[in-house]
This record gives structure tokens, C-alpha cells and sequence, in this order.
């Protein structure tokens, strides 16, 4: 693309140069909708979230501001510790049954290479 | 066939699935009444539903699919030749299943990894079903503190989860290079 460039900008041939800037905004068109959807059901909810999680509350309302209150009450409470040890210790069972079943589930499924099917092929 | 056996459960919704759980292992549950009913037991095991058992025991029941998929995806890729060049040079079987099949189906295994650990990490309604309320998880806490209308500690919680589960995925990606090895 830098050669790209130069060799515009060295000619300096505005025809030339049209089409060359046209297809870079296509390209930018083609990604638009993904960007727009991510950014609007991903990102913005995201940033809100982070906004408000400085907010101040109490038990009729959120007040607006900047306050790291929120961030103290869930890292200074033992609490929340034990529950994201808890989390973490479902996390790590599940996650270790999941991949055992998972794969031999898969590895005998009849379309992969399950040892029936490679020596059916063979023989 | 099995495939096919894994895919019926998830045309009902998640919820049905977990609740179809409890009069499986209740008290009086299935479980329970064949146990007594052999004679294997003098009374129902309490620790079958609502415990932490019960809350592992649907979460697999529920994520195996996310795992299974990714896996299967990557053994299918798998060129067939390269298992009988294994075999022609005098591989067992097990040889076969340690140092061909494996190594090729770790990126299968860690983008299944991710879907499992960032669904367990935001589960509640499992937790909460399963559990009885006798276990808690972050998601859980969340949507308390949610009903309570603490919603800045519910958004301060929330990121410091998302915080957590990006580091799990970072770390993830970091030890298997999915784009590397697809």
C-alpha cells in the first residue's frame, strides 16, 4: 500500500488517484454493518456499563459522578473473594469434565477419524 | 448417531433442561427410589440436589455441546494419511492418539475451552436452580445485587468479572495459537 502511495503521490494524477481511494472506501463500507452492530449491542453497552459502575447509589436512586466506592466495596469484601474462588473452582471442574466427554465424544463420532473409520479405510 | 444424540437435548430451552434435573435427583427422585428400592442405600443421599454436585452435573450436562463441536470440527480436519503414515511407521494406537490426534485437535480444544469457561463464569441460573441457593456464583451475586437496584456495585462487579474472564481468555490464547494452528 506505501508503494501504493508513493506511486500516486510521485505521479500526482488525480484520475489516477480516484479509484485507488474509492476501493479503500469500499472496504470500509463492506466492514460498516459488523462494526455498527458490534459497536452498538457490544461496545456501547460495555462503556455504560463501565460509566456507571462509577456512579454513586443509594436505595432510591443512582446519582451521577465519579466515585471508585463500587470498586472498593466488591475488592475489600471477602465475599466477593469466596464467590470468585467458587466461580472459578465450577469453572475449572466443568471445564475439565467438558474436554475429557468432549473429546472422545468427538474422537468416536462416526464423520472424524475415530479408529473405526481408519481402519475401515486401510484394510 | 452420537452427534445426533448431543444436538436433541438443545431444542428445549436451558431452563426446562436444568429444572428436568430435579425430579431426577430429588429427594424422592428417580435416583433416590431405584437406589432404596435395590437396597443398595437405607436412606436418600441428600447430597444429590441442591449442592455443588448437582450444580457441576447440569453444567456439564449443558456446556458438553460447546465443547464437543470445536473438538469435532477439528478432528474432521484431519488428514486421514497422516494416521496410516503413524501406523505404517509402527505407531500403537495410543501412540497414535497422543502425538498425531492431539496435538492437531488443540485449537478445537481451546476455542471449546473458551465457550465453557466464559458460560460457566456467567452462569447463574444454573447456580441458582441447582443449588438451591446453597452455592453462589458471580453472575448470581450480580443479579442479587441487581434486584436490590445496586446497579453501580452490579456494573463495578461486572467489570471486574469481564476483567477476569479476558485475562482467562488471553491466557488461553497465549499457551494455544488458534490462527497458527487451524
Amino acid at each position: 500500500m506505501t508503494v501504493a502511495d508513493q506511486i500516486t503521490v510521485t505521479g500526482s494524477s488525480k484520475p489516477r488517484r480516484r479509484p485507488l481511494s474509492l476501493a479503500r472506501v469500499a472496504s470500509y463500507l463492506q466492514a460498516l454493518p459488523l462494526a455498527v452492530i458490534l459497536g452498538f449491542f457490544l461496545l456501547l453497552p460495555i462503556l455504560f456499563l463501565l460509566v456507571v459502575s462509577f456512579w454513586d447509589y443509594d436505595f432510591a436512586g443512582l446519582y451521577p459522578g465519579f466515585i471508585t466506592l463500587n470498586y472498593e466495596d466488591v475488592l475489600g469484601s471477602w465475599v466477593t473473594w469466596k464467590t470468585y474462588l467458587n466461580t472459578l473452582k465450577f469453572a475449572a471442574i466443568v471445564w475439565g469434565i467438558t474436554l475429557f466427554a468432549g473429546f472422545w465424544i468427538a474422537y468416536f463420532s462416526p464423520f472424524t477419524s475415530g479408529p473405526r473409520r481408519s481402519r475401515r479405510c486401510c484394510s | 448417531m452420537l452427534f445426533l444424540i448431543c444436538t436433541v437435548p438443545f431444542l428445549t430451552s436451558n431452563i426446562i433442561r436444568m429444572i428436568s434435573w430435579i425430579p431426577v435427583l430429588g429427594r424422592n427422585g428417580l435416583v433416590n427410589s431405584t437406589l432404596i428400592q435395590l437396597g443398595l442405600v437405607p436412606q436418600p443421599i441428600e447430597w444429590l440436589l441442591y449442592s455443588d454436585f448437582a450444580v457441576v452435573l447440569a453444567m456439564v450436562h449443558l456446556y458438553t455441546l460447546f465443547m464437543v463441536t470445536p473438538i469435532f470440527n477439528t478432528l474432521m480436519r484431519i488428514d486421514r494419511s497422516l494416521i496410516e503414515a503413524a501406523r505404517d511407521a509402527g505407531a500403537s494406537p495410543f501412540q497414535i492418539l497422543w502425538t498425531v490426534i492431539l496435538p492437531l485437535a488443540r485449537p478445537g480444544m481451546a476455542i471449546g475451552t473458551i465457550f465453557v469457561v466464559t458460560l460457566v463464569m456467567a452462569d447463574y441460573s444454573t447456580v441458582q436452580v441447582m443449588s438451591g441457593g446453597q452455592s453462589a456464583s458471580v453472575a448470581l451475586m450480580m443479579k442479587n445485587q441487581m434486584s436490590l437496584l445496586q446497579y453501580p456495585a452490579a456494573a463495578a462487579n461486572a467489570v471486574v468479572l469481564l476483567a477476569l474472564v479476558l485475562l482467562l481468555v488471553g491466557a488461553i490464547l497465549r499457551v494455544v495459537d488458534i490462527r497458527k494452528e487451524l
